[in-house]
């Protein structure tokens, strides 16, 4: 059983999330304080790169149902990459496809953010 | 001597006195001869020395029970020393010290009066002087340090020498201070009255009482120096009963007069110290009973008054304060900390440097403040000058530290001119430290109750939930149904009903909420609810999802959600729909074959009605008979072994294809009987609910489901 562990990194102004090993009730309080931070710095664009998430449990599709709401108030959103297919099963089941995108690659998550990059260009 | 039978004591008693009996008659037989008779002067000697020795024990015990408490052997021994000088007083006033002669070195009695007193004066003094001689050791050796044992042996083996060396010889009383044994005897005793080791203990009242005793012994042992060093009567009595025994008697007093004028001395030196050593021995014990205490101690403020009190005791303050973690008041102690001072009260300490005092102390173990006088203070303190000019007091700031993490400051002060010196720093920082683990102790203790009590209510929840489940399903010809549920170590939120709806028709429910524990139960409660009041009603299982979504997506909370299975079985045109809401796929068994259905739809509480119902796929099937229809919770499928390996759902899948169940309750024990065998340990971390449904016989469905309405 892999460690469970969260990696950020920033593509652009796209906040990728590493997650890796068991994402359960034990350990989803930790992705969402790493969500808040992210959110609190007004990072709300938002990719969770799942490859090396090998479960998924009720308790940690709660923590993506909570923010999806502020995200998206905020001109972010929360989109999904990489999934293996047992865990896109999980997803699928419940209907989150319908309400999240999901993506196959990180890099093409990243660039479905609407202007992203031209967003990032001005700023510097 | 009470461990000690009478009857060794009365042979030992014996034994001497029969010795002395014979010295009394041979002295008695060679007064008209020559002392040397028949090497008498040998006989005699050996017999005295030999009673002596019988008595050793019995004088032993004496001393070895008195140990303990030097003020006690003391005043025996000024007892003795006092009887001993009386008597040899009254003797020197009574008989002049002719009636001993000396004869070419050796001495003659005039007369048998003279022959019978040498004896009685003999047997007395040098009783006395082997008491004396004992108790010294035992001083010496009771609390000694090895170095004090070792100058002790030595003393005792040059005073037993010496005086065996004179066993037969002349008793030449003017030679014992040419003797080089005595006077090395005498240099070890000298450098022996330096240490004290029975003394430093006593408390400053029992070293009052130690100064009188050693005065009167000090007086009684340099009269008795002086009447048997002289010419006198009994000194000469003393030499005649035994040359040996009248040296050693000599030597002894000699001895133990020094010793105590130097015990006198030291004794009046260590009398300033003792108000001292006192107050070391109160701050010890206090710390031990703290130690003892504490452990029995567990609300916090309690602990804390006792931790204020001891520590403004032990370090002679006139204030002191507490920082605990509680509850934030503002401008009272650090953030998320509450200041307690000794009356109990919150207490602010207004104007009082507790800040700069405590950014100091947390840097280093301790620190003091000396009131008035800054210099030399830590440079950290020195910044504040300014502040703390105004602050007269001397203050003592020790953090609480358990495993190196700060659980609180404990600060002492003293008027201005009194500081804190090393020692108060050093019982108070043992303090902080006892404190702090009896602290923590007091909240783990805490904690434990408190978690025992939540592990109890936790099991009354989950009582509570079983009895949400239907306690029996109908037995009905026609439709063959089994459902069964087993709740994980935790409480959690599956459900499962049937009810007979308004419309005439079956409404069978599998659920599964969200999480585990206490807010997952409480929203399985809150399924059931909707469950009886939406299910009655609903026409078609996607109208009551619909409407169940509605319902829970205003009662559930962000992270929650809850996933369904939703049938109806209508009996008028014998067919059964369903839709399923993010729930795990339904397995249909006909022929040997599994089928898994899974309908579209989403998750209740994920999504506003429209998107849900738009998402939201209705199945209808017709009844047909040996088809089974197999509801489980993604419980079943996600058990885990402890390698981490799942149950999953193609195990499920070949099971229910593996055999041709005879009827819904065997199917279900399948299934069950599969996941005990994959994950033998129990303790399920989720919640495993099946429900088996089973198509008997279509033509009975009608009749059977008029019969539950009934």
């Amino acid at each position: 059983m892999d460690e469970f562990g969260i990696k950020v990194s920033q593509q652009g102004d796209v906040s990728v999330l590493r997650v890796k090993g068991y994402l359960d009730a034990h350990t989803a309080p930790e992705l969402e304080k790493r969500m808040q931070e992210l959110i609190s710095q007004d990072r709300v664009r938002l990719v969770m790169e799942l490859a090396e998430l090998e479960y998924i449990s009720s308790a940690g599709l709660g923590v993506f149902m909570a923010y999806v709401d502020e995200v998206r108030g905020r001109g972010g959103d929360i989109k999904f990459s990489s999934l293996t297919p047992r865990v896109y099963t999980v997803f699928d089941l419940l209907g989150f496809p319908i309400l999240y995108e999901f993506f196959p690659e990180t890099g093409e998550a990243v660039k479905r953010f609407p202007h992203a990059d031209s967003a990032d260009r001005g700023r510097a | 001597m009470q461990d000690r039978p009478s009857w060794t004591r009365a042979i030992a008693l014996g034994g001497a006195g029969f010795l002395f009996v014979l010295v009394l008659l041979i002295d008695v037989a060679r007064k008209n001869v020559a002392p040397t008779f028949l090497q008498s002067n040998f006989v005699v000697d050996v017999l005295s020395i030999g009673a002596l020795f019988l008595l050793f024990p019995l004088l032993q015990n004496v001393v070895t029970e008195r140990r303990e408490d030097p003020l006690r052997l003391l005043l025996t021994l000024v007892i003795a020393a006092g009887i001993v000088f009386v008597i040899v007083l009254v003797c020197v006033f009574l008989f002049p010290s002719e009636q001993f002669q000396t004869v070419s070195g050796w001495l003659v009695p005039h007369s048998y009066n003279a022959v019978f007193l040498s004896l009685i004066i003999g047997t007395v003094t040098s009783v006395a002087a082997l008491f004396v001689f004992l108790s010294l050791y035992g001083l010496l050796i009771g609390t000694g340090k090895r170095g004090t044992r070792i100058l002790a042996n030595v003393l005792v083996v040059l005073l037993i020498v010496d005086a065996l060396s004179r066993v037969g010889g002349a008793p030449a009383t003017g030679s014992f201070f040419q003797s080089a044994f005595f006077i090395v005897a005498i240099v070890i005793t000298v450098l022996l009255s330096f240490r004290l080791p029975w003394l430093i203990e006593l408390r400053r009242k029992e070293k009052l009482v130690a100064l009188g005793y050693e005065l009167m012994l000090v007086a009684f042992l340099g009269g008795l120096a002086g009447l048997l060093g002289g010419e006198t009567f009994p000194a000469r009595s003393i030499a005649y009963f035994s040359a040996p025994l009248g040296t050693f008697t000599y030597q002894l007093v000699v001895l133990g007069c020094v010793y105590f004028t130097a015990a006198f001395a030291g004794t009046l030196f260590h009398l300033p110290t003792s108000d001292i050593y006192e107050r070391r021995v109160a701050q010890i014990s206090s710390l031990r009973d703290f130690g003892n205490i504490s452990t029995q101690i567990l609300d916090k403020d309690q602990l804390a008054q006792t931790v204020l009190k001891l520590a403004r005791e032990m370090g002679g303050a006139r204030g002191a304060w507490l920082e605990l973690p509680g509850a934030v008041v503002e401008g009272h102690g650090q953030a998320g900390w509450e200041r307690l001072s000794e009356n109990g009260a919150l207490d602010a300490g207004s104007g009082l440097p507790f800040d700069e005092l405590r950014a100091e102390a947390l840097a280093s173990s301790s620190v003091t403040l000396r009131g008035g006088n800054l210099r030399g203070e830590p440079k950290g303190l020195r910044r504040f000058m300014p502040k703390l000019a105004a602050v007269q007091n001397s203050f003592l700031a020790v953090p609480l530290r358990v495993h190196n993490e700060t659980r609180g400051m404990l600060y002492l002060a003293k008027p201005a001119g009194e500081s804190f010196d090393r020692h108060d720093i050093a019982t108070v920082t043992a303090l902080a430290d006892s404190a702090a683990m009896a602290l923590e102790n007091s909240r783990l203790l805490r904690e434990m109750i408190e978690k025992e009590r939540l592990e109890r209510e936790l099991l009354l929840a989950q009582s509570m939930q079983t009895r949400l489940l239907p306690r029996e399903l109908p037995r009905l010809p026609g439709i063959d149904l089994f459902a069964t549920s087993i709740p994980a170590t935790e409480v959690g939120g599956d459900y499962y009903d049937i009810v007979h709806n308004a419309h005439g028709n079956l409404s069978i429910v599998v659920g599964d909420v969200s999480g585990k524990g206490i807010t997952a139960a409480f929203y399985m409660a809150v399924v059931k609810g909707v469950f009886q009041a939406v299910g009655q009603n609903a026409r078609s299982p996607r109208e009551f999802l619909v409407n169940a979504n509605e319902a829970l997506r205003g009662s559930l909370d962000s992270h929650s959600f809850v996933t369904m299975v939703h049938a109806i079985i209508n009996p008028s045109d014998r067919t059964m729909s369903f839709a399923r809401a993010g729930h795990c796929p339904i397995a249909r068994v006909r022929d040997s074959r599994v089928e898994l259905l899974v309908p579209r739809g989403m998750g209740l509480g994920l999504a506003s009605d429209d998107v849900f119902s738009d998402s939201l796929e209705e199945v209808t099937v017709p009844c047909v008979p040996g088809d089974t229809y197999v509801f489980f919770t993604d419980g079943v499928t996600e058990l885990r072994r402890p390698g981490g390996e799942e149950f999953g759902i193609r195990r499920m899948e070949e099971l229910l294809r593996g055999t041709s169940y005879s009827s819904a309750e065997a199917t279900a024990s399948a299934v069950l009987q599969s996941l005990r065998q994959f994950a033998p340990e129990g303790g399920y971390i989720d919640d495993m609910t099946v429900l088996v449904l089973r198509f008997v016989g279509c033509g009975e469905v009608s009749t059977a489901i008029e019969k539950i309405g009934d």
